[in-house]
């Protein structure tokens, strides 16, 4: 019995050591620093097919520039990245891979000191 | 020169526990008395090596005398006559009652398998859901939280804060797909006409 007890722990633990979350640069947006800002406006909708994190900064060019940085920094994890720049309004996009399946992350520039940055992707690729 | 008593004999009478010496032979009701004294732990460790001997060589049985039984793991020499035995309920009925198997070796190993994966399930279950909180109250299983300039959201302000992030999002992912697509038909072009 003590046997079977530890097999089955030793797989749930392999399995989690198996299965990694992103850790992803971005998501610091969603970690509850930046629900009182009200610079800031945050969506959240989890499913269990769906995960999707939705940040949108008005008029505030530190929180702007702090969340290019952060997706600078994620951009070596991503596997297609795109820069589009069009009629005025810029908007920058990356995939990256995590437990086989793809993470979308976007950034949309407002000319008005504003982004909206968006996480989405499936709910098995964040665990 | 003193004769060899049975160990049981005098302590018994001072504690009223039936006589367990081995010159008679100790009816259904004894041995249930001693049994109960057993799960009391009010036997020495002799007396109770006595009646592990006495319970190993009788044929008697009852619902007390095979609970003994069975936590001393000892087997009944005498299986096979148990089966027409009788308890001492069923005695004062006159109705044959099945011997109890000792089923606890049998189904201990399932019912600890069993037992494991619930737990493991529930524990699963318990990190695995979110907090009722979060509920969207559609009936669908998506949990949204929704900040608007530093506000909390509640309701159906939260659901529909968040319908139009993901249908933004969802048109620059759409967008970004066309002009990805554009990009990719103009190179074909590029190449193509540049080989003719």
């Amino acid at each position: 019995m003590k046997k079977f007890i530890l097999f089955i722990v030793l797989s749930l633990v392999s399995l989690s050591a198996f299965a990694k979350s992103p850790n992803l640069n971005v998501e610091k947006m969603f970690d509850g620093s930046y629900t009182s800002n009200p610079s800031v406006s945050l969506n959240i909708s989890k499913s269990p097919e769906k995960y999707f994190r939705g940040c949108t900064v008005t008029d505030n060019a530190s929180i702007v520039k702090k969340i290019t940085q952060l997706f600078q920094k994620d951009l070596p994890k991503a596997t297609r990245s795109q820069d589009i720049t069009s009629n005025g309004s810029r908007f920058c996009s990356m995939t990256i891979l995590n437990n086989g399946e793809e993470i979308y992350v976007g950034l949309s520039y407002d000319s008005n000191n504003g982004c909206y940055l968006f996480i989405s992707g499936p709910m098995n690729a964040f665990k | 020169m003193m004769t060899e008593k049975p160990m049981m004999t005098e302590k018994n009478i001072k504690d009223e526990k039936p006589d367990m010496t081995g010159d008679r032979v100790l009816s259904v009701a004894e041995l249930e008395e001693l049994c109960r004294l057993y799960l009391d732990c009010k036997l020495s460790v002799l007396e109770e090596k006595e009646l592990e001997y006495i319970l190993l060589h009788t044929s008697m049985t009852s619902a007390a005398i095979e609970d003994v039984r069975a936590l001393m793991g000892a087997q009944t020499l005498t299986a096979t006559t148990a089966t027409t035995a009788m308890t001492t309920e069923a005695a004062k009925t006159d109705k044959p009652v099945k011997p109890r198997r000792n089923r606890s070796a049998i189904w201990r190993f399932p019912t600890g398998i069993a037992a494991s994966v619930t737990v493991l399930f529930a524990l699963a279950l318990c990190f695995m859901a979110p907090l009722k909180s979060d509920r969207h109250g559609n009936g669908r299983d998506v949990y949204i939280t929704a900040y608007c300039h530093g506000e909390k959201l509640s309701g159906d302000e939260a659901v529909k804060s968040t319908d139009i992030a993901i249908a933004k999002a969802d048109s620059l992912m759409n967008y970004a797909a066309l002009m990805e697509r554009d990009n990719l038909h103009r190179a074909e072009n590029i190449i193509s006409q540049t080989s003719l």
